[in-house]
């Protein structure tokens, strides 16, 4: 796999190691504005090729190479920049393209210049924010990128929980597994559901929203 | 050559409208870019039906200005770029023009922008004094803070814009130091709100530390002596000094 990665900063770290664990043999080339960046960018990625360029230098280099490139990620410190050579990567035709956002509040304005694959660092902060202090109560473990869903945490806390939990698990199929109190985790059928466990549910976000209101944890 | 209008902007729902309408009408204007510092009111979606194009700006640090002009310039496509602030109420395209006509003309590639008004506290008090003493040559200048400016956007391309309220400045001492022509234009009397004074503290620190900074990059200054006493300043107590 040949990847392009644009920036040096600690964005740009992130999607590099990402790339060089998928596939270590690949060939990955970095692209950054200043010299002493490179420089130490040359130490600290080895395994990479790194080239200096101008701001307006690496759509044309991206131009010139588009036949050698599977991924792109535009990860600069600057959205802007993020913006303008994703649609230039978009517009060549670039396989895959990613831009991964310095503030998340541009993630409307990627979708609406149709670049498909935007990361947003900062996502896991509002669930994260959910698990500790929110009113859902409920751990969200993980969210789906794409679908609107993901697995989802509640404790078990009453006999009416866990109806409610037993009978949507029941009727939804819904794919599950349970920490029990003694620290041990199962996988087994609703009926073995205990007061005091923790059900971990992975499922789409409508249905986890349903459930929170039937347990009360989801204002209707 | 065209020209790209860059307005940063941050809760200007009352003025982005006209703002991006005036900018829009003056000639060889071929884009409007909204560079929004995170706003709570309407202002992006506004000035989205205005047929700008709108980036908020990549981080959400206050002041801001010098990453929402940072951001603009990246992302503007015109031969010239014309940076303006968004709440002036006498905004006409003949202001935008004025700005852009010595480039347009060859006789600049960058243009500052000045008003018929006594320049603000922190330039009389704090950037002219410092410019004296470090870079006289630019004393002329009589409003090197005004945020109303004008470039090729490939000199934009190679300075780094400082973060916050430095940044006018910063791009000012960097230019005249790469060569860049500059030339300072009248632009006739502005209408603009003043901050109070408690609201220059920051600003008056940051323009300071700009030039500074640059001062001592150039040798103007004993870069041994100056690092020590800068980060002796962060183990002062300021306390009652207006920082926050």
């Amino acid at each position: 796999m040949r990847s392009v990665v644009i920036g040096g900063g600690h964005l740009a770290y992130f999607a590099i190691t990402a790339l060089r664990d998928i596939d270590p043999r690949g060939r990955l080339t970095i692209i950054e504005f200043t010299s002493e960046k490179v420089e130490m960018l040359k130490k600290t990625f080895p395994f990479a090729d790194v080239v200096l360029s101008s701001i307006e230098g690496v759509e044309e280099y991206i131009s010139r190479n588009r036949f050698l490139i599977d991924v792109l990620v535009s990860a600069t410190d600057s959205d802007a920049l993020n913006l303008r050579y994703a649609k230039h990567s978009i517009k060549i035709d670039l396989p895959i393209v990613i831009a991964i956002l310095n503030n998340p509040l541009n993630e409307p304005v990627f979708a609406k210049e149709n670049v498909r694959y935007v990361i947003n660092p900062y996502k896991t902060i509002e669930s994260k924010i959910k698990e500790i202090v929110g009113k859902f109560r409920v751990n969200v473990i993980h969210e789906f990128s794409k679908v609107e869903g993901g697995i989802y945490a509640i404790k078990v806390e009453d006999a009416k929980t866990l109806r409610r939990v037993q009978s949507f698990v029941l009727k939804s199929d819904t794919p599950f597994f349970v920490l029990s109190t003694d620290k041990r985790i199962r996988a087994s059928s609703a009926k073995d559901i205990q007061i005091g466990d923790v059900i971990y549910l992975a499922c789409h976000d409508r249905e986890i929203k349903g459930l929170l209101k039937k347990i009360g944890r989801l204002e209707s | 050559m065209d020209v790209s209008v860059v307005l940063p902007s941050k809760n200007r729902e009352r003025h982005v409208r006209r703002a991006v309408r005036t900018a829009f009408r003056a000639r060889h204007v071929r884009e409007v870019i909204v560079v929004d510092g995170g706003s709570s009111d309407n202002t992006v979606d506004v000035a989205l039906k205005e047929g700008a194009k709108v980036i908020i700006q990549s981080n959400l640090v206050y002041p801001g200005k010098g990453i929402a002009m940072r951001d603009g310039a990246y992302l503007s496509s015109g031969d010239i770029v014309v940076f303006v602030d968004v709440d002036i109420a006498n905004l006409t395209p003949e202001f935008i023009e004025k700005l852009y006509t010595p480039i347009m003309r060859g006789e600049a590639e960058f243009v500052k922008g000045c008003f018929e008004r006594v320049a603000g506290r922190v330039t009389e008090l704090v950037a002219k004094p410092l410019l004296r003493m470090f870079y006289p040559e630019l004393a002329k200048f009589r409003q090197p803070l005004s945020g109303e400016i004008a470039g090729l956007r490939e000199v934009f391309y190679q300075v780094e814009f400082e973060s916050g309220w430095g940044v006018d400045v910063g791009l000012l001492i960097d230019l005249h130091k790469m060569g860049v022509r500059i030339v300072e234009v009248d632009l006739g009397f502005k209408e603009h709100d003043m901050k109070p004074l408690h609201a220059l503290t920051d600003m008056a620190y940051q323009v300071a530390e700009a030039i500074l900074k640059r001062a001592m990059r150039d040798g103007k200054i004993d870069e041994l002596w100056a690092s020590e006493y800068m980060s002796s300043i962060g183990k002062m107590d300021l306390r009652g000094a207006g920082f926050a």
